[in-house]
């Protein structure tokens, strides 16, 4: 493989970018016209501007992306996460111009992206599944009997979407057929289709995933777990690696079951098996996530592995570079998602132009960056900025890393969402692992920033009126006047003549 | 060098000479080391502060100790901030993006909360209230139009005042 093109931007493409550098192969960006000056088309070696801001026009729009692959010379398209990246139909238009799809192959994509296949899919081979039965008619009696062979509570989902709608917890039999005709006229009115699923509630279950790697030469490992369940409105914001809730034994039952349901799902290069774990080590294939995901680096820190680079020689047609047995975890590692949104105001998206950014260092502290200072953050896509990892030998370690890295961690221009995490990091409830998928709506209802104290607020003044004072004055250390150096005052000079 | 400047809802009286700041009064010594154009080292009081300093079209962000302080030089910037200058009735777009709907006219009766339009930022729409019951006095947006933050969208009068824009429009 010699050249990729990243089907991506913001902080993913960057990172695909890097691998591809690192590995030596040459990489390709595209851009919207939101994207000009973004940071990705800089790092790229070149790039294809591929339409107007509209994802729909740009980085969605399979025909130009695959266009601009060929007319670059690329022999493989990486696809980074969200966009295409489990789109069957794009891995099929990159396969049918010839190129390399870096990821698996389209039927894995179709399998795992219906998820009552999935389901079964899974469960042919051994794995867990949660409970659970799609109602084929309204017939109550049938309705009552499927509900009590998936065991209450009840959680009644539509068939045909998601985000809440239709979806209705039912405590008791007696509470059922209100609760099936409510999520039905719900289910109707958001999807146009009232058919409902039945399954087992798990009450406050932890949200665990392992990181699965196969090639195309038959061998699948897993590279561990990753727990996210610090949620705000389903949408990962925190997530760490080893999960304190597993003991060694559970762990490697959960690696078998994803490692199965990575077999069972025909796959090739990266993926992520999602299981909810519930008290008494029980836990539930929940789904299959076909690509990269933004929390892989937690896994590379704590493995020891390059995920993206491993995604490159996979595709290429090397094999696995790690047996099994040669994979193990050492320290912890915590990953906080830097968003472009406003905590104060409720996470208000803030879109705009970065004025300044301190980023922070020291040992292990990483930050896998899409923006710079002096960029715009369009208001047209995800508004994830940039993500900071840090790895500790124990998980208070990384705890307190990633809590200075925060306080050192300086955006201005935009808000972000790093004072908010630096709070959810410092609660005492994460300090003691209890993380569940209702930690955000429990600990932080809302959000304020901490008051500041005195000489804290006139120090912020004081930099404010330097500053003003600052740009009246020529720029330059902003000390006593010094006799010039020596620097200044030599004359002309040059190297030795003549030989 | 002396300013008045807004932070978190307060005023401070600010002043800096050689040595020595002076905040609502009461006077802090200070050492200033500019590292480059955004990187400041101060030492105030003794206690020692690594800021990230921007300036802003109404004054600066500063980033110290974990924390953003948005600072402002005048009165109007202050109130203004995100959206509705409720008194004023001028209904703006709290950041840049795209009108989705406006659905009131000139001339109609609105009430307190009322939605008069939808802006879309981010893949996320946001409704604009009506600050008061009132009437619409101007419709300055229309579907599709790309707005930049602080962007009229609607001006909404006092039913009071029956002739003309009302309200400090």
């Amino acid at each position: 493989m010699n050249t990729v093109l990243v089907a991506n931007r913001g902080e993913i493409a960057v990172r695909i970018i890097r691998a591809c550098r690192q590995s030596g192969v040459r990489s390709v960006a595209v851009y919207s016209e939101a994207d000009a000056d973004a940071l990705h088309v800089q790092a790229a070696d070149a790039a294809v501007l591929i339409g107007p801001p509209p994802p729909g026009e740009s980085y969605l729009h399979v025909e130009r992306i695959v266009a601009a692959a060929k007319s670059t010379g690329a022999d493989a398209v990486h696809p980074g996460y969200g966009f295409l990246a489990e789109n069957a139909a794009f891995a099929e238009a990159v396969r049918d111009a010839g190129l390399v799809f870096i990821g698996p192959p389209p039927d894995a994509l179709r399998l795992m992206g219906d998820k009552v296949a999935a389901r079964e899919a899974v469960s042919r081979f051994d794995v867990p599944v949660i409970p659970g039965a799609t109602l084929q008619d309204e017939d109550p009696a049938r309705a009552a009997a499927v509900a009590s062979g998936v065991g209450y509570p009840v959680l009644v989902k539509a068939a045909a979407g998601g985000g809440g709608k239709g979806m209705r917890v039912v405590g008791s039999p007696e509470d059922l057929a209100f609760a099936l005709d409510s999520a039905r006229r719900e289910a109707e009115s958001a999807f146009g289709d009232p058919t409902v699923f039945l399954e087992r509630y798990l009450e406050r279950p932890r949200h665990v995933e392992f990181q699965i790697f196969a090639d195309r030469h038959g061998n699948v490992v897993h590279l561990f777990e990753r727990e996210c369940s610090i949620q705000r409105r389903h949408q990962k914001v925190v997530e760490e690696t080893p999960c304190t809730a597993l003991t060694p034994r559970l762990r490697e039952r959960m690696g078998q079951a994803a490692v199965a349901a990575a077999v069972a799902a025909g796959y090739v290069n990266a993926g992520t098996v999602e299981f909810l774990l519930v008290e008494d080590e029980t836990f539930f294939f929940l789904e299959m996530n076909t690509r990269l995901q933004v929390e892989h680096p937690i896994t590379e820190e704590v493995v020891g592995v390059d995920l993206v680079a491993a995604q490159l020689a996979v595709a290429a047609g090397e094999a696995l570079p790690w047996r099994q047995e040669d994979l193990t975890q050492r320290g912890h590692a915590i990953e906080c998602r830097v968003y472009a949104e406003d905590p104060e105001q409720d996470f208000l998206p803030s879109p705009g132009r970065v004025l300044a950014v301190g980023e922070p260092s020291g040992p292990g502290v990483r930050i896998d960056s899409g923006f710079y200072a002096g960029c715009e953050v369009p208001p047209h896509y995800d508004p994830i900025l940039s993500k900071l990892i840090a790895w500790g030998p124990d998980r208070d370690t990384a705890r307190a890393r990633v809590i200075a890295a925060l306080d050192d961690y300086a955006v201005l221009g935009v808000a972000t969402t790093i004072p908010f995490l630096r709070d959810v990091i410092a609660h005492p409830e994460f300090a003691r692992g209890e993380t569940h998928t209702d930690f955000i709506p429990i600990h932080f209802p809302q959000w304020t920033p901490r008051p500041a104290d005195e000489v804290e607020t006139a120090a912020a003044l004081v930099a404010g009126i330097a500053e003003a004072e600052r740009v009246g004055a020529t720029h330059g250390p902003a000390t006593t006047a010094e006799a010039p150096s020596p620097w200044q005052t030599l004359g002309a000079w040059e190297m030795a003549k003549g030989r | 060098m002396a300013l008045r400047l807004h932070l978190d809802g307060r005023e401070y009286a600010v002043s800096l000479q050689s040595g020595e700041a002076v905040v609502d009064g009461r006077g802090h010594p200070v050492q200033v080391r500019w590292l480059n154009p955004n990187r400041v080292w101060l030492t105030l009081d003794g206690r020692r502060f690594r800021c990230e300093v921007a300036r802003t079209p109404d004054g600066w962000e500063v980033h110290h100790s974990g924390r953003k302080f948005v600072i402002s030089r005048s009165e109007e910037a202050a109130s203004g901030a995100m959206g509705a200058g409720a008194s004023s009735g001028e209904v703006t777009s709290p950041m840049p993006g795209r009108v989705v709907h406006v659905l009131v006219d000139e001339g109609d009766d609105v009430s307190k909360g009322q939605v008069l339009a939808v802006v879309e930022a981010m893949k996320m729409e946001h409704p604009l209230r009506a600050p008061f019951a009132g009437t619409v006095a101007k419709v300055a947006a229309v579907a599709d139009d790309q707005v930049t933050a602080g962007a009229l969208i609607v001006s909404v009068g006092s039913k009071t005042a029956n002739q003309g824009p009302a309200g400090g429009a």
